[in-house]
């Protein structure tokens, strides 16, 4: 009988075993899922640290539409005025000196400054999202146009504006945020040329996406700039021309539409910034589409 | 004929930007009527038409896009531009606005005066 003791070791052993094996991979998963979890924990971090800063910027962008607006109001006839009684006074001669003094360097230096006032507002502005409304069908073109009236102030002493419209079918998605987007380029192409230049703006479509380019001959950007682009509050802009926001709105916009923002530099040689928009966003493929907006 | 425009109305609640866009435009030489809302605009175009309609987007009542919409049904000989603090949401009614032009506030000056003497100027 000595062999059942053995046979007995022998399959304690091999359920000793067994139970190591399992225990090992039991450890391993556990490792694995230890892992798993961390890096789940990782994600759900990161994607609260993006609710939060989207919330902030949300606030902040309803805040500033507001505040926005009702600044212009006054600065419209503060503005207005300054360049009036500016011109009326260098029509008089011989002027005496004390208001002398204000057409050659006191006015011209408060104009300059309610002009830094007027761009930081712009900015804010632009920063807005109030409710954008539901997505419908809409001309692309159309809003490349009403783009260019817009930024037609910035652009015009900057750079002779080419536009290549391609024809297009209608796109699907909210036309004030898609303007909201070219204007925010357009102005930022026309920052980038230092004296005169060309910006470049084309529409065209592809089986899937639609195309709109921006492309200016302008400083370019390097691969810093490049690299922080897209996040909010950073910019290159001298104090009282850029708040930063610029981008990151427009990237956030393109991308609620399921597009994408990319850009192609060469510092010396100009920029180019491409808008990718699915023919029909993802969000609009269960509705229906509203009714067309255009009209004459 | 000059070809250029004589007559502008301006639509705006707010009395100190009417006072500063109508010493814009006098000073530029154009005769000027004011409305503070576009009713009361609706009411002066009965009784005479001018070259070009300037009005403001947010108003009490009916608003700029509403008024200019009513003013190319009845008057589509009048230039028709708008303007308004919130630029980007009335891009938005976006190639869709029935105003020839639009500028944001504070406009431009010479680019504004620019866009009544086109508008104005018969067609």
């Amino acid at each position: 009988m000595t062999a059942v003791p053995a046979l007995a070791a022998a399959a304690a052993c091999v359920v000793a075993l067994a139970a190591l094996v399992a225990l090992r991979h039991a450890a391993m998963r556990s490792t694995a899922l230890a892992g798993r979890l961390a890096a789940a924990q990782e994600e759900l971090a990161a994607a609260q640290r993006a609710i939060a800063t989207q919330e902030r910027l949300s606030s902040l962008g309803m805040l500033a539409a507001g505040v926005a607006h009702e600044i212009n109001n006054p600065m419209s006839y503060v503005t207005a005025n300054l360049e009036a009684l500016t011109q009326d006074l260098a029509r008089i001669s011989p002027l005496p000196r004390v208001l002398s003094d204000y057409v050659d360097d006191i006015l011209p230096a408060t104009l300059d400054g309610v002009e830094r006032v007027n761009a930081i507002v712009a900015d804010l502005r632009s920063f807005s999202r109030e409710d954008p409304g539901a997505m419908c069908e809409f001309d692309l073109n159309a809003q490349v146009e009403a783009a260019l009236r817009i930024a037609n102030g910035s652009l015009r002493h900057r750079a002779q504006v080419v536009t290549q419209l391609g024809r297009l079918p209608p796109a699907i998605g909210k036309p004030q945020q898609i303007a909201q987007v070219l204007v925010n380029l357009l102005v930022n192409a026309a920052q980038a040329i230092p004296q005169w230049g060309t910006v470049t703006v084309s529409t065209r479509t592809h089986p899937d996406e639609f195309l709109v380019e921006v492309r200016d001959t302008g400083v370019g950007m390097d691969a810093e700039t490049l690299r922080r682009l897209f996040t909010p509050f950073f910019t290159t802009k001298p104090v009282g021309e850029g708040t930063g926001l610029g981008l990151a709105v427009a990237n956030g916009i393109v991308r609620s539409h399921g597009g994408r923002i990319t850009v192609r530099s060469t510092p010396g040689a100009g920029s180019v910034f491409s808008v990718h928009l699915p023919r029909v966003p993802p969000t609009a493929r269960r509705a229906r589409p509203g009714s067309p907006q255009q009209a004459a | 004929v000059p070809s250029r425009p004589n007559r502008i109305l301006v639509v705006d609640d707010e009395p100190q930007v009417v006072r500063a866009m109508e010493r814009m435009l006098r000073r530029d030489g154009l005769e000027v009527e004011t409305a503070p809302c576009a009713e009361r605009a609706l009411a002066l175009l009965e009784a005479r038409l001018p070259d070009v309609i300037i009005s403001d987007y947010r108003m009490p009542g009916m608003n700029g896009d509403e008024l200019l919409r009513l003013v190319a049904e009845r008057h589509p000989a009048v230039g028709r531009i708008l303007v308004s603090g919130y630029t980007v949401q009335v891009a938005a009614c976006g190639g869709a606005s029935i105003a020839h032009e639009i500028f944001a506030k504070p406009w431009d000056e010479p680019a504004l005066l620019a866009a009544v003497h086109r508008l104005g100027s018969p067609r």
